[in-house]
């Protein structure tokens, strides 16, 4: 299955969802669900009754004998029937967007979930992503709302007025049955065409969302260099890439319902004339006949409806079959693989141990990192050095945990790093994220006990007091990337406040935490750091003196291989790693 | 098309809606058509009516029916490439409309919203003309022809179904008015919830670091309850919609049947006619149970569009030239940029700022700055500044963060106006010429980079289409990067996007100051290229920009020390506390601060010579220029005390700054960081 949706993939197209996954994500659903197929059954039975009213009404009026009072408890009858088909018709509603919605936030929490942690190891493009569980699984409601009630109901309904047709007149069921039996065949015929056009549609749509997430961040850049035009009209083009597919899927899509109509119309012509016939013959049916003709085109308005909504659905079926493909990215090893007991926590600094840790990236043929051997002890802090590419970046997300090793592994305190780590690290990468989300909750990132008072003594602490001070509405003014930017090094700031906020993490891992910045400011951050840090175990990554200081031992990298490593304060501020007279 | 206006209905359109309409409404018409005309075959059958008669009534119920199907059909599809039409091209104008306003940042605005808005909110806004305009229309033809058929049948009936449809649509009506506002709220719901998934996504790293995952799990439930309350509005005012349609046709259908009865027992009307009527009754019922449908969701609809019209009302950045059209690629350089350059064998256009204010906003620092109109809240980031670029004369550009680097190259770029002041491309006002001509000269490598998610050779192409692999090889090598080059599996066809194929840092540095290199213009700027690289790679980068730009014009900025030494003029922003005058080259040819105001400088002034570095043996007390926050270290380097005032030999030794102010200890009710063992 897999090795398909890969080959559907590199054709351009989006492979589309198999029925476990729809029941998976119906799971959530089923009650409402049910309840709207009992409503649908309902609505088509109160349809039987609204048939047998009027026609008795008419026969009674054909054949005169029409008396007020039946006159009147017919219109009341009707009314009632119209009463309660308003009800129905309120309850499906409701009840379908119940199911749709729960399904919908289900499939978003699951699939949000898998996303951060692909990124976390660094493996998922954040607008597909946006645009999957965006718009994507927006497009299910469809899926869950119409077509799956629908799909019960276009066996249900049909049969449920078959039975009371074929109580009426028994051929005419007969003739109605074989129209009813071919109509899934024609439709499904006319529909395996357009799964092929569907798929390509959903692969552009994404393709779109991606392309416009990417330009979005590289805009400035196309404008400087005159090219925006160019994308422009890349964008136009895909744009009219899209419509052309979405048109074909939809012309085929709409004939199958065209096709059902004109079967429709057969089928009731054959019924016509059959009782037609009878009613020539002589029988006095004619109020069975009546209903008969009534009810006979209502056979392939279940159908018919699912067809459009199926129709409707396929993006929701191709965005689910995405979503398995997000699943199958996220299976990490599981953590009963590896051995390890959690262990009681000793309190202090944290000790890093790095046993022959690789890792290689695929389409690289030198692996980033080669048999790493480092022993951190606790309370000790280091500097990595080296050329840049030489895979510092890399090793501190091992350590970090966000990205399992190729080859070794990584131990803190003992406990290999894989089967999880109970704490929070003081993380601070080379380029912070800012959330869209107001000031308090960038920095306290929702972690208990995190209040206005703590988080503004944390940006104090990391230098960003006077900024906080210059915002309008103070913590809570929501920050958002493209109306106020923040520079790089206050970014950076950012991300060391919100290491500040919660308990003071015992080891720290830094990337380039200076980097940017200017002298001033680079030296006041490194003490600040200095002084926040204290005696916890830190790792910084780093080419900056003024951050090198900050660290005891220095380790340098060299395309993946540690290649030295020295105490930074023996030799007289020459580095190891760089020739001398250079600095 | 006017650029700013929502590409709604142009020339063309109104009728490309009418037809579709016409159509929907042949289809439904043909439909009641087919009702009343099989109900009367029905009927009149067993009265025995003339053959002529019957056989013109079965051909009709034929025609119609064939009608009915194919008219729906062709409606359908006109409608949908209407609506389709109509996405696609404010897809574009979406991007068209993002261009102008980026970099000047949208209020309130990021990018999740904005990928919203592409996606999403132009497909709410089509479906105002797919799902609504042109059912609605179909339904009203249809449901005029019921009318107008039953009245002439009996006009009593046709009263009926008349007031039965009336009171059946304003029942529609007033259940979508009152779901309305929190329907209205759905797009920009959605928007919040997509931005939240993207800035979750993209800062995985940090929440997972920070076991922080469940509260943006739980952030995105909360941003998913306004969505579910906007859905829930929208389904409830389809519910009461439907339940009122289904009343009013109801209660039509029941009507007819109790006023035709009525009418028979009076003798006005006979059974076939009774049998017409009540199938029309049914048909205009069936009418008006696809009005919900249609209008249930209409306020989302709107909101969406007006999501859009939203963008067509900002502000531009820079304003373009007035009137003209921009031409399709850089264009040719104006005469007397040419002319110019001839003049000076060829070298290249002068740019230079004189007396340059640009206004940004206090409260934020860095990119943007928006020119032109200083509102409550904006200061001068930069005045009375002159700066001059001329080939071969390259300048650094240093400051501390937040004075307002980046909005000077903003303002070279054109991104952003001036508030006061010129900018002269070679003794012409930029005023004069369209910004892409500009823009044609300058080579720009931004703080940040970005890369596209697309082939390493695309990439860097980006400013030379023209360039060949080899050049783009020989440039790699030159920037250290041709070991990294040679160690990727597809080489230059590599696609280069973090989930593909993960870039340091410094790589992608590097690979933006390839990228302007590549671009062969006559000025660069490249804002902070060294910034993640260690020092031998960096001296490397310096030495081979310099060396390919040395008939350029360069603008270098930078915080590093030990670079602004190589350059012989410095141009130098203070945080705002005053005019600063940009460096024009010394005639020693030092690496010298110009232009400071003497009073930042109590008692220093590096052009004396009892200001320089002390000397103690092999030890050098670095001497700092102080300027408040602006610290400088003259470099203890032997090359610098070669060209420097004649001081003598000075050896890399400890060189450690003394910081400017103290660091407060950190607030008590902080958590304590672990002991210091000492």
């Amino acid at each position: 299955m897999t090795g398909v949706r890969n080959a559907a993939r590199t054709r351009g197209r989006a492979p589309v969802a198999d029925s476990t996954e729809i029941r998976r994500l119906i799971a959530v659903a089923r009650p409402w669900l049910a309840g709207a197929v009992a409503v649908g059954l309902g609505q088509a039975l109160l349809l039987v009754a609204q048939a047998a009213v009027l026609s008795r009404l008419l026969a009674t009026a054909l054949y005169g004998g029409l008396t007020a009072s039946a006159a009147v408890r017919a219109s009341a009858a009707i009314g009632l029937l119209a009463a309660g088909q308003g009800l129905g018709g309120w309850a499906w509603e409701a009840w379908t967007e119940s199911g749709a919605r729960r399904a919908r936030s289900a499939t978003r929490r699951q699939a949000v979930a898998r996303a951060v942690r692909l990124a976390a190891a660094g493996r998922c493009d954040p607008g597909r992503m946006a645009t999957l569980i965006g718009a994507g699984v927006d497009e299910l409601d469809p899926l869950v709302a119409r077509v799956v009630p629908r799909t019960v109901l276009a066996l249900a309904v049909p049969a449920l007025l078959l039975a009371w047709i074929g109580h009426l007149d028994l051929v005419s069921a007969g003739l109605a049955g074989l129209a009813v039996a071919l109509s899934p065949v024609l439709a499904g015929l006319v529909g395996a065409q357009t799964a092929g056009a569907v798929r390509h549609r959903l692969a552009s749509l994404e393709r779109l969302g991606a392309r416009f997430a990417a330009l979005i961040e590289g805009l400035p850049l196309l404008r400087a260099f005159g090219r925006a035009e160019d994308h422009e009209r890349a964008v136009a083009a895909s744009g009219e890439d899209v419509r052309a597919a979405t048109l074909a899927t939809l012309r085929v899509a709409l004939l199958s319902g065209l096709v059902l109509e004109l079967l429709a119309a057969v089928g009731t012509a054959l019924v016509a004339v059959r009782l037609g016939l009878r009613l020539d013959a002589g029988q006095h049916i004619f109020p069975q006949a009546l209903a008969v003709l009534m009810l006979t085109p209502e056979l392939f308005v279940p159908l018919r409806r699912l067809t459009s909504d199926f129709h409707a659905a396929a993006t929701g079926r191709a965005t689910l079959a995405s979503l398995g493909e997000l699943a199958a990215a996220d299976r990490s090893p599981a953590a009963s693989e590896i051995q390890g007991r959690p262990g009681r926590p000793r309190p202090g600094p944290l000790g890093v141990v790095l046993e022959g840790v690789s890792l290689a990236v695929p389409g690289r043929s030198d692996p980033v990192l080669d048999g790493i051997d480092l022993r951190i002890c606790p309370g000790e802090r280091i500097c990595l050095v080296g050329e840049s590419g030489a895979g510092k970046s890399c090793l501190l997300r091992i350590v970090a945990g966000l990205v399992p090793p190729s080859a070794g592994r990584a131990l803190i305190e003992g406990q290999d790093i894989r089967t999880g780590r109970s704490e929070a690290i003081g993380w601070v990468p080379q380029h912070p994220v800012v959330l869209p989300a107001s000031i308090l909750d960038n920095v306290a990132l929702g972690r208990p006990g995190v209040d206005e008072s703590i988080a503004s003594a944390a940006l104090e602490a990391a230098e960003l007091g006077d900024w906080l001070k210059s915002r309008r509405l103070g913590l809570r003014t929501p920050l958002s990337e493209l109306d106020a930017p923040l520079s790089l090094g206050e970014r950076r700031r950012l991300a060391i406040a919100r290491n500040l906020a919660g308990p003071r993490p015992r080891l720290w891992l830094l990337d380039e935490p200076t980097a940017g910045l200017d002298l001033a400011s680079s030296e006041r951050l490194a003490a600040a750091l200095g002084l926040v840090i204290g005696g916890a175990t830190a790792i910084i990554a780093s080419h900056d003196p003024s951050a090198r200081i900050l660290a005891r031992r220095q380790v340098e990298l060299r395309r993946g291989r540690i290649t030295g490593t020295g105490d930074e304060r023996t030799r007289h501020g020459r580095d190891l790693a760089f020739p001398a007279g250079a600095r | 098309m006017s650029g700013r206006r929502l590409p709604a209905l142009d020339h063309g359109e109104p009728k490309r809606v009418l037809a579709a309409a016409g159509l929907s409404a042949a289809g439904e018409i043909a439909a009641i058509g087919l009702l009343a005309t099989g109900a009367w075959l029905l009927f009149a059958a067993s009265l025995r009516p003339p053959i002529l008669l019957l056989s013109m009534a079965i051909g009709a119920v034929q025609l119609f029916s064939f009608l009915r199907g194919a008219a729906r059909y062709g409606g359908k599809l006109a409608s949908h490439d209407l609506g389709l039409s109509f996405q696609a091209r404010s897809r574009a104008w979406l991007y068209r409309r993002l261009e102008r306003l980026l970099p000047a940042g949208l209020p309130g605005g990021n990018q999740g919203d904005l990928l919203a808005r592409l996606i999403s909110d132009t497909e709410e806004a089509q479906d105002l003309v797919v799902r609504a305009a042109v059912p609605v229309l179909a339904a009203g033809a249809a449901w005029c022809a019921a009318v107008i058929t039953a009245g002439l049948l009996l006009p009593s009936a046709g009263w009926v179904i008349l007031i039965s449809g009336v009171l059946g649509t304003a029942g529609v009506a007033l259940a979508v008015i009152i779901g309305g506002r929190k329907s209205a709220a759905l797009p920009a719901a959605r928007g919040a919830v997509c931005a939240w998934i993207l800035g979750a996504v993209a800062s995985g790293e940090e929440l997972s670091a920070m076991r922080a995952e469940d509260w943006a799990l739980n952030r995105l439930a909360e941003c998913e309850r306004a969505l579910g309350a906007g859905t829930r509005a929208v389904a409830a005012a389809a519910g009461i919609a439907r339940a009122a349609a289904a009343l009013a046709g109801g209660g039509g259908l029941a009507a007819v049947a109790y006023v035709g009865a009525s009418a028979i027992r009076a003798g006005r009307i006979g059974p076939v006619e009774f049998g017409v009527l009540v199938f029309l009754a049914l048909g205009a019922a069936a009418v008006l149970q696809g009005l919900p449908d249609a209008v249930s969701r209409l306020p989302a609809h709107r909101a969406g569009a007006e999501r859009l019209s939203d963008l067509a009302r900002m502000q531009d950045s820079a304003p373009e030239t007035a009137g003209n059209r921009r031409p399709a690629g850089p264009g040719p350089l104006p005469a007397s940029v040419r002319a110019g350059a001839a003049g000076r064998g060829g070298a290249g256009p002068a740019v230079a700022l004189r007396r340059a204010a640009i206004t940004g906003d206090s409260s934020r620092s860095g990119r943007s700055g928006s020119g032109g109109r200083p509102d409550a809240g904006q200061r001068l980031l930069i005045s009375d500044l002159d700066l001059e670029l001329r080939p071969g004369h390259p300048v650094a550009l240093a400051g501390p963060s937040g004075t307002g680097k980046t909005t000077v190259l903003y303002a070279l770029l054109r991104f952003v106006d001036l508030t006061a002041g010129e900018l002269i491309v070679d003794g012409t006002d930029a005023r004069a010429m369209p910004p892409e001509q500009i823009r044609a000269l300058l080579a720009w490598s931004p703080e940040q980079p970005a890369l596209f998610p697309a082939s390493l050779r695309a990439n860097l192409r980006v400013g030379a289409p023209a360039a060949t692999d080899e050049q783009i090889a020989g440039l790699l090598a030159d920037l250290r990067l041709g070991t990294w080059l040679e160690q990727l599996d597809r080489g230059l066809d590599t696609v280069l996007a973090p989930w593909a194929h993960p870039v340091s840092g410094g790589e992608l540095q590097r690979l933006s100051v390839a990228r302007a290199l590549l671009a062969d213009r006559p000025v660069l700027l490249l804002d902070e290229p060294t910034s993640h690289l260690d020092p031998p790679t960096a001296d490397a980068v310096l030495a081979a920009v310099l060396e390919r730009a040395s008939n350029r014009s360069l603008l270098w900025v930078t915080h590093r020390q030990d670079e602004l030494a190589q350059f012989p003029a410095v141009c130098s922003l203070p945080p705002g506390r005053g005019p600063c005058s940009g460096v024009l080259p010394d005639r020693l040819g030092r690496s010298v601060l110009h232009g400071y105001p003497r009073e930042l400088y109590p008692g220093r002034n590096p052009q004396l010579a009892e200001d320089l570095p002390q000397m103690e043996g092999d030890r050098v007390h670095a001497d700092v220029l102080s300027a408040g926050d602006f610290l400088i270290a003259q470099p203890a380097r032997h090359q610098l005390a070669d060209r420097s005032l004649g001081v003598g030999q000075a050896r890399p030794a400890d060189v450690r700054p003394p910081m400017s102010r103290p660091v407060p200890p950190p607030h008590p009710c902080l958590a304590q960081p672990p002991p210091d063992p000492g």
